[in-house]
């Protein structure tokens, strides 16, 4: 018998279903089998971790964030969008670790929708931001940003069209690059409707470095914004919608539906694109992944699966075509890597021949091995061969770190104390000054002490919640020195926190209540124009304290009198502060040949018991010219005694001039001696007195004995406008003069 | 300890899965089947044919290399010329009805007893079926593997009963194009 040949016949290798000669290397099928360091290994197909919640519907989207897994859900029952972490196996009990419901973070959502999650760590060095994006494929949904610290869903709003006005953005993919942030599919038309505020697809814009806000020379507000309304960059067609974005060899690369772009570059100034092909693009938001070790981006177009280096497309199904050919693809295909095995993991969407008992399309994809460059397949299959229906929605690859906790303070400072004390330098504003000590318990060169405050009543210092922080400063110092100009008297509070990597330590005790003796930091300039009767009244800027009140007064000389007592005023309305008013005040409250004058203060309307700023004068007094001439004049005071019967009778005249209608008052004062008295002895019933006349009025003098004085006063509207003079005194038994 | 998986999730439910590793959970713990906790690995050669595309072999013996750390089970199947090769029907007493021969599915179990533990195994397996090709499918079920069991290669072995005509050194233009090498 001859000698039996030996012929190979099977190798390690993958599927080939394309090739004309065959050779041993080639395998038709190979389920659950993957290749293994030169050999074929047993690849377990599939392990459940964890269901989420009772009611969810479908997974939409999976990414990895604080080194946790996070998956987005939509919940068909109740139309909700909502958000888990699911924590990493525990070393004791395996899978699953700590699931927790974050949010719900869209309502009302009917039909099931195209999402995903973006993670993104930046902020600076003191404060650092870890945000969790989520945003709609279809842009029908406005994109939403979470925070894990602060267990807080924001929508995402910027003024792009600088118009003063935030939009919502409504992005359809997200991608960090080079410490950006990028975002596809939004333009801000200004005053546009939502609609047209989507209507470049093919426009992708990036944040500030980090995200950290900085001013925008476009304008718009707030002034420092995470988004600049020009930083934005176009590629391909307009209108060409952009369907993936992954990374190859540090560029971005942009993927549309026939074409594939990258783009380079490090900040604003330097980013740049070019079109690696105008034929191939990709399939879909899921179906391009970055290898991650080869700088390689992996992905599915129409024609099948690609690879580029960021400078060339290269086809990579040639020994698959009849797979392709059965699975066509659709925006649904998942592409994942696993740099453990180095194998790319695509999975389609179509039905295979079987399916399940409940007729659900079993999951199915195909692994490539990126360092054998050979295919291998596996649908889900039980044992006996029948498929497992696990209909792949995504697929992402996870990796736990072990992420060491950067350190937070030792623990909180203590024995806070503080004094107070007004600072008076002439020719500067004054200041109030708070002198702060403690005893630090951080000393690491990366720790820093805040120092807060808060006015009215005591806080637990519960950053940023409660009280405004006044300053910082290395970790190792004791002391501080808030100096200030304060327009508020308050009682004011003060506490110090530790701050080290993010972390706050307890507070301090508190230090207060210290009261102010603060004035306005501002004193006003007060002018009279030679023309007289208008005065102008200038608050310089950077008066602080709110609200502040600008008093004027005008007062006016009692005629015949002298000394600064004899000044009546009249109380204007409260001013507004922060201008120069000038008053020139109702021509007709003047008098001629009166002399007036105008002085003015800054008041605070609070209810502090604020102090006023000393009144400053304007340095002439003014005697008008013009103004009515209708001022109540009065002339010499006199009496004489009239005799009558069994009665001493006397007549005090007084000459006045009058030409104002209106209802005037004449008020008698009868001196016996003892001082002029406060309330009128004779009030003269309120009547019209007009013209030119003496004033004639008679009384019968109260006292047996003494010396009597009289006085006239006009009074308008119960306003002193004028007195006479005092009349000589009479001993009244005698009726002679003294 | 740091570690990558692949995750998956399902589109008609609120489930996520792990994609198993190669080498590392590819044993009899899988539980994504609430109704199985085994699933089974298929790898199936292409149509080789060792002594050409007209050659003529008489396949005699199979045999599967492969690296082994404990017991295990694995099922081959042959074809030849798309025909499942036969063995023998010797289930039935008596009378033989029907034919004699049945579909021939080969099941080998190891290490055996000898063995001196892990290492490389050859898995050999008789045939005798005539044909220009031969395909051979191997079957794991992952409940059959206790520790790891990586095939390496699988080889046949037969004699050539005609070995297929070489191309002549002129070609016409009506020449197939479709030609395998000498295979010898």
């Amino acid at each position: 018998m001859p000698p039996l040949q030996r012929f190979v016949i099977g190798l390690t290798g993958g599927l080939q279903d394309s090739k004309s000669i065959p050779d041993p290397s080639d395998m038709v099928e190979l389920y659950n089998f993957g290749l293994f360091r030169g050999r074929y290994g047993l690849r377990a197909p599939v392990e459940e971790i964890q269901t989420l919640g009772t009611t969810e519907t479908a997974i939409l989207h999976m990414t990895t964030h604080l080194n946790k897994i996070w998956i987005l859900t939509w919940n068909s029952g109740s139309q909700t969008v909502n958000l888990y972490s699911q924590g990493w196996e525990s070393p004791e009990t395996g899978w699953p670790g700590e699931t927790l419901e974050k949010a719900a973070v869209y309502g009302s959502i009917s039909t099931r929708p195209n999402m995903f999650l973006t993670s993104f760590s930046g902020g600076t060095a003191d404060a650092p931001q870890d945000r969790l994006y989520i945003c709609d494929y279809d842009q029908n949904e406005v994109t939403k940003y979470w925070i894990e610290s602060t267990s807080t869903l924001t929508t995402l709003t910027c003024d792009l069209d600088a118009d003063n006005a935030a939009e919502d953005i409504y992005f359809s993919l997200m991608a960090p690059f080079q410490f950006h942030l990028w975002g596809t599919g939004f333009y801000a038309n200004i005053g546009g409707t939502p609609d047209l505020e989507k209507l470049r697809p093919e426009m992708l814009r990036f944040s500030q470095p980090g995200l950290i806000p900085n001013v925008d020379p476009a304008g718009g507000t707030p002034s420092s914004k995470e988004w600049f309304t020009f930083n934005h960059r176009s590629v391909g067609r307009r209108g060409d919608k952009i369907r993936a974005l992954s990374y190859a060899a540090g560029n971005l690369m942009v993927f549309q539906s026939g074409s594939t772009h990258a783009i380079f570059g490090y900040g604003q100034d330097s980013w740049a694109t070019k079109q690696l092909s105008d034929h191939i693009g990709c399939v879909g938001p899921r179906a391009a992944v970055a290898s991650d070790t080869d700088g390689l981006c992996y992905f599915w177009s129409h024609d099948g699966p690609f690879v580029t280096n960021g400078s060339q497309v290269t086809p990579i199904g040639d020994d698959i075509r009849q797979h392709i050919i059965d699975h066509p693809t659709d925006l649904r295909v998942s592409a994942a890597y696993s740099p453990e095995d180095t194998t790319v993991y695509f999975t389609l969407f179509e039905a295979k021949t079987n399916v399940d008992a409940a007729g659900v399309e079993p999951g199915y994809y195909l692994a490539y091995d990126t360092q054998k460059q050979r295919w291998c397949d596996g649908s889900w299959q039980r044992g006996g061969g029948s498929p497992v229906a696990i209909p792949v929605s995504c697929m992402i690859t996870a990796t736990s770190r072990e992420i060491a906790e950067a350190p937070g303070p030792k623990s909180a400072p203590t024995n806070l104390s503080g004094t107070y004390q007004q600072e008076i330098v002439p020719g500067f504003p004054k200041k109030d000054v708070v002198t702060l000590t403690w005893t630090s318990k951080e000393f690491a060169v990366d720790a820093t002490t805040e120092i807060w405050e808060k006015s009215g009543t005591d806080f637990t210092l519960d950053p940023p919640a409660q009280g405004t922080k006044i300053g910082w400063q290395a970790a190792s110092r004791n002391t501080y020195v808030a100096a200030t100009t304060k327009t508020q008297t308050f009682p004011y509070y003060y506490r110090v926190v530790h701050l080290r990597n993010g972390t706050y330590s307890a507070a301090s005790n508190s230090a207060g209540p210290f009261t102010m003796a603060c004035n306005p930091t501002t004193s006003v300039a007060v002018s009279a124009l030679e023309t007289g009767l208008e005065w102008r009244i200038g608050v310089p800027s950077g008066n602080t304290g709110s609200p502040d009140v600008l008093d004027i007064e005008l007062q006016r000389a009692i005629a015949g009198t002298e000394g600064e007592n004899n000044w009546y005023s009249m109380a204007l309305d409260d001013i507004p502060e922060n201008q120069v008013y000038v008053y020139t005040g109702d021509t007709s409250n003047y008098s001629k040949n009166q002399e007036y004058r105008c002085r003015a203060r800054i008041t605070d309307i609070n209810n502090n018991a604020y102090p006023s700023s000393a009144w400053r004068y304007a340095p002439v007094n003014v005697v008008p010219d013009t103004g009515s001439d209708t001022e109540f004049s009065l002339g010499t005071a006199t009496y004489t005694r009239v005799s009558k019967p069994g009665m001493v009778t006397y007549i005090a005249t007084c000459p006045y001039s009058n030409a104002s209608p209106g209802v005037d008052t004449i008020r008698i004062y009868l001196n016996d001696g003892s001082g002029m008295p406060s309330d009128p002895t004779i009030m003269v019933p309120t009547r019209s007195i007009t013209g030119t006349a003496l004033y004639k009025t008679y009384f019968t003098c109260p006292w047996e004995i003494g010396n009597v004085s009289v006085k006239f006063e006009a009074w308008v509207a119960d306003t002193n406008m004028v007195d006479s003079s005092t009349t000589t005194p009479v001993d009244v038994c005698s009726g002679i003069p003294l | 300890m740091a570690g990558t998986i692949v995750v998956i999730g399902d589109t008609t439910s609120g489930k996520i899965y792990k994609v198993g590793k190669i080498g590392r959970d590819s044993g009899s713990d899988a539980t994504y089947d609430p109704e199985s906790t085994e699933f089974t690995g298929i790898l199936r050669t292409e149509r080789i044919s060792p002594a050409g595309e007209d050659g003529l072999v008489r396949f005699r013996r199979v045999a599967l290399r492969a690296y082994q750390s404990g017991p295990y089970t694995a099922t081959m199947t042959v074809w030849v010329d798309d025909v499942q090769t036969k063995r023998y029907d010797n289930s039935a007493e008596g009378v033989l009805v029907g034919s004699p021969v049945v579909d021939q599915t080969i099941e080998i179990s190891g290490p055996p007893e000898t063995s001196l533990g892990e290492g490389e195994v050859i898995l050999e397996a008789d045939i005798d079926a005539t044909g220009t090709f031969i395909q051979v499918q191997l079957e794991l079920v992952s409940t059959d593997i206790q520790g790891y069991f990586l095939p390496e290669s699988i080889e046949m072995q037969g004699q050539v009963i005609r070995q297929s005509r070489s191309w002549p050194a002129e070609m016409t233009a009506s020449g197939m194009v479709k030609h395998t090498a000498e295979s010898q």
